[in-house]
């Protein structure tokens, strides 16, 4: 409990931080900041009803209190490509980047994990090697050329995939078939967006399961005359898998950004491609408001992230008390 | 006479020992992933040193028709408009040494700096410090690269300083603990008695035994940071003066149909270089930090 309350209290004036950084960057930005604001394109009145809408003719401070209360009311501005309010623009596509990044994060950590057991009950076998080599080479790949081969290959060579896309837009479907369409539409930015954590997953718990298969529970649990896959999946693995957790938090950052590679690789109507376009058209209210949105993101799920795994092994909340 | 002829014996034995061990550079480079690793960056430099040399024609000149596939005269092909994508590689190669090395320089300067300072300093400094080190890490560097972009435009030099003043995190970490288990040691202690002041023993002690340990890991931090680099090219927000090879991969994206080449080059370069610097920091690691 007491670690919990200091896990908050730190968790606060990060996202302060972060709050802090997007002002500053709005005001850091060359130029007038109400042209950073709305956008090139207005004439001179349309820039004063901006100035005053914003309080840019008032002191820093007083602009930076009501930026922030006009934040916690869940103001994050408007586009001004689009003229509506930044919250619904991004709210309206968090359902398809969800499912994007929701499925890649769960099936990565699975895939994982059975790559890391497969690999360390091996250990320096054919199989381990193999594992091993193609975790370091996928860690070392970007994404987006990931992404490039597998539409050259499995889609554009051999069409198993679409290549573009979250639906069949020449024919529309409904009920069950329609969740197949979306889900034939996911298989491949799936893959590609898992791949890369699939390979950090598997390295981080391969480490941690060979030092465990070496331990002295693990041991008795063979001499018990356990079956090897049940001293694996039942006794080893459960102390490696709390790190597996434990990265989650910073995976999702790792996550988040290959999920805007994705998107705009596979033509997915998520919050990457809302980044894009309000970047190409220099839109700062929606460019800050998705970064202010991710980064809040991420600082949330370390929170549950480090709370959740205090709650499960009570001495990492000791320790991280004590040091 | 007996203990005098033994103590030479073991003197002997050492000296012998210190003599056949190999050295610390020889062990990286016998092991197969060192000698790839070391080898790359080798000729990633080399790559990036010559690149006027080496490349046929300039990044920018119209020296082809458009989108013909790798053959003699143009090694990996032409784009849409008839530029040489070889020699546009090989250009390329300077940009991604740029931000490696100014990268470099910057999270081992900062980083160092931190680690040093917060390992052996009173707990509320330390503290301090590493909270600010979390919080650094803790937001989103590619989203916040892009931010910058957008809001301040594109630019490389921006770009690669941006990415060093948020990729120190790591390193801080790695620095503090190796400080505050060497400034309890022996040696340590002993500058300590003879009246070094803690600047002194920082610089003489500490950091000549910190840096090995730096260097191994710092090669896995610059990789990170090229492919964040790499994807904010991707995306076409990379400088519009420059190659680049993340930006010719983003270019090629509209061509994939009809010309493989396009993407599979820069995207390849990108993968080797972080590659060869992955294995060799693993290596270094390996040799260094873990003795094994």
């Amino acid at each position: 409990m007491r670690y919990a309350v200091r896990r908050l209290g730190f968790a606060v004036p990060t996202a302060a931080a972060v709050v802090t950084l997007s002002f500053a960057l709005i005001h850091l930005a060359p130029g007038d900041p109400a042209l950073a604001l709305a956008g090139d394109g207005g004439d001179a009145t349309y820039y004063a009803v901006t100035r005053s809408r914003f309080g840019l003719d008032r002191p820093i401070l007083t602009q930076f209190f009501s930026y922030l209360s006009r934040l916690i009311r869940g103001d994050l501005g408007t586009s001004y490509l689009q003229g509506r309010p930044v919250l619904s623009l991004i709210a309206e596509r968090i359902p398809e980047t969800l499912l994007l990044t929701g499925t890649a994060l769960v099936l990565s950590t699975l895939i994982g994990i059975a790559a890391a057991a497969y690999s360390a009950s091996r250990r320096n076998g054919m199989g381990d090697v193999v594992v091993t080599t193609l975790s370091v080479l996928i860690v070392a790949t970007p994404t987006f050329w990931i992404g490039q081969i597998a539409i050259l290959w499995l889609a554009l060579r051999f069409g198993w995939f679409p290549v573009q896309g979250m639906t069949n837009a020449r024919e529309v479907k409904t009920g069950f078939a329609a969740f197949l369409d979306v889900a034939h539409h996911l298989v491949l930015p799936v893959m590609i967006l898992a791949a890369q954590e699939v390979g950090s997953v598997t390295r981080l718990l391969r480490s941690g399961l060979i030092d465990e298969l070496e331990s002295a529970h693990v041991l008795m649990a063979r001499s018990k005359g356990l079956p090897e896959r049940s001293v694996l999946l039942r006794h080893a693995l459960k102390r490696p898998l709390l790190p597996v957790l434990a990265v989650i938090g910073g995976r999702l950052g790792q996550l988040l950004s290959g999920t805007v590679i994705v998107e705009i690789l596979f033509g997915w109507p998520g919050v990457g491609r809302l980044l894009l376009s309000a970047m190409q058209n220099r839109d700062i209210p929606v460019v800050l408001g998705i970064f202010l949105m991710t980064s809040l993101t991420v600082v949330a799920a370390n929170l549950v992230i480090d709370l959740l795994s205090a709650r499960i092994d009570p001495r990492i909340g000791q320790a991280k008390l004590a040091s | 006479m007996k203990t005098d002829e033994k103590v030479t014996e073991k003197v002997a034995e050492n000296v012998i020992d210190k003599l056949v061990e190999p050295s610390v550079f020889a062990r990286i480079v016998v092991s197969p992933t060192g000698a790839f690793g070391l080898l790359g960056c080798f000729v990633v430099a080399g790559v990036g040193l010559f690149a006027p040399i080496l490349a046929p024609n300039k990044p920018f000149a119209i020296v082809a028709p458009p989108l013909v596939a790798p053959s003699a005269k143009f090694l990996m092909g032409s784009d849409a408009l008839g530029r040489d994508l070889f020699s546009q590689v090989v250009h390329g190669t300077r940009s991604s040494g740029f931000v490696l090395s100014t990268v470099a320089v910057l999270v081992l300067v900062i980083g160092t700096s931190v680690g040093l300072v917060a390992g052996s300093s009173k707990r509320w400094v330390d503290d301090l410090l590493m909270r600010v080190t979390e919080v650094v890490q803790i937001v989103p560097r590619f989203f916040l690269a892009l931010v910058v972009s957008s809001i301040f435009g594109a630019g490389l030099a921006r770009l690669a300083v941006l990415l060093g003043l948020t990729s120190w995190p790591t390193l801080a970490r790695i620095v503090r603990a190796e400080t505050q288990s060497l400034v309890e040691r022996d040696f340590v202690l002993a500058a300590r008695a003879t009246g070094a002041t803690r600047r002194r023993v920082l610089w003489r002690e500490v950091v000549p035994n910190v840096m090995p340990t730096t260097f191994a890991y710092l090669g896995v931090v610059v990789a990170q940071a090229l492919l964040i680099e790499a994807g904010i090219g991707f995306l076409g927000l990379g400088d519009p003066n420059t190659v680049s090879w993340g930006q010719l991969a983003g270019d090629a994206q509209r061509y994939l149909r009809v010309a493989w080449w396009l993407p599979v080059f820069p995207g390849a370069c990108i993968a080797f270089t972080v590659l060869s610097l992955n294995l060799l920091g693993d290596r270094v690691a390996d040799v260094i930090v873990r003795r094994a």
